[in-house]
């Protein structure tokens, strides 16, 4: 009864005094206000989707959590604690693996016809492009809504690799409107088109469309191609209208409405290796976590890399003259500003403490600011970087600084180092050429078009192996695009996006406004799994019984029994949630009471990812009249779903859905948890309070899963230990990548990143594999003649 | 006729009891367009109106006192005026459509010849059922996809030969669409708007014809035309599968499909106003303000629309598929706020007067059914479907009756559809070889051998269709 009292409370100080455990914060003594040391205890505020708007301290920092980080340096290492103490949970040796490698020489896209792209895909690529500030225009957004979406539900199921017309029109429509905004748009106008800004002609065309358009095609245009849209500009006229038809068309290419995967046999050739052709040294490229280099953070709180530039100091990289192996001539910083009231950055450089650029203002957008500096060889270097701010709104992030060697070296034009004019060079390999691998990797991590330094790396033919992409893989992986392309995973997989709304009735009772609570709820459940894969760099154990939660809003506190999580840090849920399973998000119904076959199914085929058979819907519908029959004011609803399941053409499903169902028993229709069942008639009314028993036995689980289960706690810890599991998120990575069901020529990576799962890898480590392997090399399809 | 005073916003409104207020559309068009049009005859416009989750029989059909009670000689159908059956005909077919009745029939006992109680996603307009449990019908053409290809349909080229609309809802999920078609030998779901937005502009583009960069068809069709030409070199290249080359030639021909729209007449008016959308209400206003208007003024003669919200401000899947399997007393409810929104689109089509003197309303035929019969998919699941038809389609059909045909199969209802649309050969509509449209085969196909021949396959279905 404590319990169920405990949650019904509306404020966050009760409960919090219902031992809503705050980590890092009230259970030390140290932060009587009772929130995560370091965070504003205000509440925040929150958006349709439940989640801080931006500036109100809630988004994760990309940086934190990767690879080689001390624990010194773990933001999170009050909920890293939390989850390090929890009991472990390995695979029993038993355990069948359900995928096995017996065709190793059998290619997983052989013979598959390329994939359209989704909207969602076109869009993303377009806006990592041309930014966020055109994608956001009123006109571009209307025509965007006439690309028909994509299903809310599985995707993987439900997608259909095939255009109508709807889409053919809604791409056209977007290409021309994202055009129009770019030329009227000065900022966009010049960085996306150069010197043909303001004053178009054939040869800013032609740079045109070996920068710009290199980066929205994925790679360089072949050479027929370029020379018809040069002619075409110039039989256009050859003036602004012209250059805005011609970004028009290139928006809507093949390779921007398809997964164009050109073979190696007439593909344009990638630009030969700078070191084997010239002689010359590469630029060289420092990303802002390199930490081969000697860093001096702005906040002194910091050791190491950080990515944030900030008013209070400069940033210094001090780089070692063993480094600088070569001259250079050029210098480029790429810095992302990002701004809710347009406020421009303005940008200070010095190199050796000498000022090379002084009050250049950056609008909201990625920038890439170039200056001419001699750098001589073996000689250390220092170069320095000042970001004034004059608004609390703008931020401003560090990617990268690029060194550039002499002008008339090759690669010298400083842009994603396209030979221009690409010439088709003839080949017979129909191996994948490396703008496709590009393209692979960056689509499956991001749901975007590979982004300057991958496809820089494919013009250099850096991406022929394994131990070549993954570093480009992992660097994805810190990208706020990673983490919403896992969010997309997590949307087919768990069906997040199709949420009941609670009974009206219910949620008056416990004094929740069901309005939006399935949106927030969804949100809640990514914001904690995406914490637990990209912060945390959790396991299959711990990702599926972590007791850590981000319920940003009193009613999902309620609901969890918590504290309110505030910023990054996540709170503790200590009412018996937590994992993927024991959520709001997945304990929600619409209904007067939770239906535990329901949630038998929805762990079965979701989680377990186990086939069930449909019923049959002539018995379904005589056994719901068993329902209508079965009086809720005696019986429990474990009782009425036992009887109406009882005969023996139910049981042979039954048994595997039944015993999950019930022991979720002690989580009521909203998630809460709960002592007692309360039963309404059909009109809600209550009729009866019940007693709760989620003792199972035979829960049927797996092999060498548990023969009982005493409840929740006790179905997450198998869970967390199941071999199914494991296998089912190898699969829903690696279906996600492809949009459709996998089929037995998926079986050898699916078996590779199964068994990393099986033995303790983690799923970010997981989900790389599924993309990056010997796979990623091969021909999709047979070239026809 | 007062028509100064009435905004446009006002008349493509419409409403009860204001309807002498409210002038015959013909009279706001443009002179030209009047005496160009006065040449012939108001086509034909059909209007597919479908919901799903199936429909509790008692919500649906008048009372059981009400049952039709008279037969017609010749054909042996029995039927009953609607102006017999007092109060509102059920909980579904409310008071809201008691201006109607005169121009509107309920129909009864036509069914599917389904053995599987799986879900359905084209069963109304495909007359077929899925052979696994996937929402893929076997046999995957829609009255609709037939139509808006039919030279008899568009002797013209027509902007939108289909309005399908899916308001709020992606057309991609589940049940999104009940619009299919076959691309490349396999079952294809056609897209519908869910934008009410992009619906808009898609009938009354707001600077011409979608098309490219620039002012003026030429400009227009010359950016279409180097697009399709970018298209071309890629699959002249050489360096793709044949596979790939299909999906690039298929989508150049959607490029020429759009290159030919555009030289499709503009509107005869101009858009509807559109009211903010704070709540479904106003959605499904706005959506069915584009349709009305859409057939009114020329730029389509055939509508699939799409209802699947519950109420003014609810629409959760979960929670109507759990109604479906268990509370009649939440569907009914549920049920009756779509169908209001059926109302309001006869509404709006009744008040618009066309050249010959019929409404839009009488010019139409407006076919709304359910995605099943039995929400509970038992064993009657795909029988007694759920049908009512309003408007005349110009006086080919008869109309004021409830109807029951007593075990006849609902394909013969699509024949009749296509057969008030002109398509009266069998070429005109058949697909696949399947003689007649959709599914023939089943567990249950002796019930239904008398009307599986060839002969009765192609009828259109008697009494209701005056030959």
């Amino acid at each position: 009864m404590r319990r169920a009292r405990c949650w019904v409370l509306p404020t966050v100080v009760m409960a919090v005094a219902c031992n809503g455990g705050l980590i890092g914060g009230d259970s030390k003594g140290d932060s009587p206000e009772g929130f995560p040391i370091g965070t504003d205890p205000s509440n925040p505020e929150l958006d349709a989707q439940g989640r801080p708007i931006a500036g109100s301290g809630s988004q994760s920092d990309p940086s934190q959590g990767e690879p080689g980080r001390t624990d010194s340096d773990d933001s999170f290492g009050d909920a890293r604690d939390v989850v390090d103490s929890m009991p472990g949970a390995t695979v029993p040796a038993e355990a069948p693996s359900r995928f096995t490698c017996e065709q190793p020489e059998r290619g997983a896209q052989a013979g598959a016809a390329m994939r359209r792209m989704t909207r969602d895909e076109l869009v993303g690529s377009l806006e990592a492009v041309v930014g966020a500030t055109i994608m956001q225009q009123g006109d571009v957004r209307a025509a965007i809504a006439a690309i028909p979406e994509e299903t809310p539900g599985d995707i993987v199921k439900e997608f259909q690799n095939g255009h109508a017309l709807e889409h053919a029109q809604g791409v056209m429509l977007t290409a021309k409107a994202v055009a129009t905004a770019v030329m009227a748009d000065d900022v966009a106008r010049e960085t996306l088109l150069g010197a043909c800004a303001n004053a178009p002609e054939q040869d800013c065309a032609a740079a045109f469309l070996d920068t710009t358009a290199t980066r929205i095609l994925r790679r360089p245009l072949d050479a027929t191609r370029r020379a018809n849209m040069l002619t075409d500009f110039d039989e256009d006229g050859g003036d602004a209208a012209a250059m805005e038809r011609l970004l028009a068309r290139v928006l809507q290419s093949p390779e921007v409405v398809f997964h164009l995967e050109p073979s190696g046999k007439t593909a344009p050739a990638a630009a030969p290796p700078p070191s084997t052709a010239c002689e010359q040294p590469k630029p060289l490229t420092l990303a802002w976590d390199d930490e081969t280099v000697f860093f001096k953070p702005n906040d002194a709180s910091v050791k190491g890399p950080q990515r944030q530039l900030s008013e209070s100091g400069w940033y210094v990289w001090e780089i070692p003259g063993d480094r600088i192996e070569a001259g250079y001539e050029g210098l480029e910083l790429t810095v992302l500003a990002e701004s809710t009231d347009d406020t421009a950055l303005q940008l200070q450089v010095n190199v050796n403490d000498t000022p090379m650029m002084e009050g250049v203002e950056l609008p909201p957008g990625m920038h890439t600011v170039k200056t001419e500096v001699a750098i001589p060889a073996n000689q250390d270097l220092k170069i320095g970087v000042l970001a004034k701010n004059s608004s609390e709104n703008l931020t401003a992030e560090l990617q990268r600084v690029v060194l550039q060697p002499q002008p008339d070296q090759c690669m010298s034009d400083g842009s994603v180092a396209a030979p221009a004019p690409a010439v088709p060079a003839e080949s017979e390999s129909t191996d994948p050429d490396p703008w496709t691998i590009a393209s692979r990797v960056a689509y499956a991590l991001t749901g975007q078009g590979p982004d300057p330094d991958l496809l820089a790396a494919a013009a250099r033919g850096q991406l022929a192996s394994v131990d070549e992409v993954l570093p480009h893989a992992r660097r994805l992986l810190s990208t706020p695009a990673a983490r919403q392309q896992f969010e997309a995973i997590l949307d087919a997989w768990l069906g997040l996006r199709t949420i009941p709304t609670p009974n009206d009735t219910i949620a008056e009772g416990a004094g929740i406004d069901p309005e939006g609570l399935a949106a927030e709820a969804r949100r809640e459940l990514l914001d904690y799994v995406t914490f637990m894969v990209f912060d945390l760099d959790a396991d299959v154990s711990k990702l599926m019984n972590a007791p850590l939660g981000f319920p940003r809003s009193e009613r999902m506190a309620t609901l969890y029994g918590s504290a309110v999580a505030t910023g990054e840090q996540p709170v503790e849920l200590s009412e018996g949630h937590g994992g993927l399973l024991l959520r709001v998000a997945t304990l929600l119904s619409g209904q007067y009471g939770a239906s535990p076959i329901l949630r038998g199914v929805y762990v079965r085929k979701r989680l377990l990812c186990d086939e069930l058979p449909s019923p049959d819907f002539t018995i379904v519908e005589a056994r719901e009249t068993a329902v209508e029959e079965s009086d809720p004011s005696v019986l429990t609803t474990r009782e009425i779903m036992a009887r109406i399941t009882s005969p023996d053409a139910c049981m042979a499903c039954h048994t595997m859905i039944n015993p999950i169902g019930f022991a979720l028993e002690r989580f009521g229709p909203l998630g809460e948890p709960r002592e007692l069942e309360v039963a309404y008639s059909s009109d809600g009314m209550v009729v009866a309070e019940h007693a709760i028993d989620t003792f199972v036995d035979m829960p049927n689980l797996e092999i060498g899963g548990p023969d009982q289960l005493e409840g929740p706690e006790d179905l997450n810890q198998a869970l967390s230990a199941s071999a199914k599991v494991r296998s089912c998120i190898a699969e829903r990575l690696y279906a996600q990548m492809h949009l459709r069901p996998v089929n037995d020529a998926d079986m050898c990576v699916l078996a590779a990143v199964e068994q990393t799962l099986r033995e303790g890898g983690t799923v970010k480590e997981a989900w790389v594999q599924t993309v990056v392997n010997d796979e990623l090399f091969r021909s999709r399809a047979e070239v026809s003649p | 006729m007062k028509t100064s005073h009435l905004s446009r916003r006002m008349f493509l409104q419409g409403s009860g009891g204001a309807l002498l207020a409210i002038p015959s559309m013909v009279s706001l068009l443009p002179r030209a367009a009047r005496a160009q049009e006065a040449a012939s005859a108001p086509p034909v416009r059909y209007v597919q109106w479908i919901t799903n989750h199936g429909q509790f029989k008692q919500h649906f059909w008048p009372a059981d006192r009400f049952a039709p009670n008279e037969t017609e000689a010749d054909t042996g159908v029995k039927f009953r005026p609607l102006s017999e059956i007092s109060g509102p005909m059920s909980t579904v077919l409310s008071s809201a459509f008691d201006p109607f009745r005169g121009k509107m029939n309920v129909l009864r006992g036509l069914d599917l010849m389904a053995s599987k109680n799986f879900h359905n996603a084209c069963a109304p307009t495909c007359g077929s059922w899925p052979r696994v449990d996937n929402h893929i019908p076997e046999f995957s053409h829609s009255v609709d996809s037939i139509l808006e290809k039919s030279s008899i349909v568009y002797p013209n080229t027509v902007a939108v030969p289909a309005l399908r609309l899916t308001p709020g809802v992606a057309s991609s999920f589940k049940w999104g669409s009940f619009c299919w078609t076959t691309k490349n030998g396999k079952p294809f779901k056609l897209p519908c708007y869910d934008d009410t937005g992009a619906a808009l502009n898609a009938v009354f583009p707001k600077s011409g014809r979608a098309g490219g960069a620039g002012n003026g068809a030429s400009e227009r069709d010359r950016l279409t035309d180097q697009v399709i030409e970018d298209y071309r070199s890629v699959v002249n290249g050489g360096a793709i599968s044949a596979n790939d080359r299909q999906q690039l030639s298929n989508y150049m021909d959607l490029l020429a499909d759009l290159q030919n729209r555009q030289s499709a007449a503009a509107p005869s008016c101009d858009a509807p106003d559109q009211v903010r959308e704070n709540n479904f209400d106003a959605l499904h206003e706005n959506a069915t303000d584009i349709a009305v208007a859409a057939m009114l003024c020329g730029a389509t003669r055939v509508v699939a629309y799409h209802c699947f919200q519950g109420a003014r401000n609810s629409y959760d899947e979960p929670t109507y598929h759990g109604w479906a399997h268990g509370d009649a007393a939440k569907h009914g409810p549920m049920q009756a706020y779509r169908y209001k929104h059926l109302a309001m689109m006869l509404e709006k089509m009744d008040a618009f007067t066309e050249r010959d003197g019929n409404t839009l309303l009488d010019n139409a035929v407006v076919y709304s059914c359910n995605e099943l019969s039995q929400p509970g998919h038992g064993s009657e699941h795909l029988e007694d479907m759920p049908v009512m038809l309003a408007g005349s389609a110009g006086g080919q059909l008869t109309t004021g009756n409830y109807i029951d045909f007593d075990d006849r199969l609902l394909n013969n209802l699509l024949i009749t559809m296509f057969h008030v649309m002109g398509l009266t050969s069998p070429d005109d509509y058949e697909q696949r070889n399947v003689v007649g449209f959709g599914d023939y085969q089943g567990d249950n196909a002796n019930r239904y051998r008398a009307w599986v021949s060839d002969a009765e396959r192609r009828k259109p279905l008697p009494f209701l269709f005056k030959a």
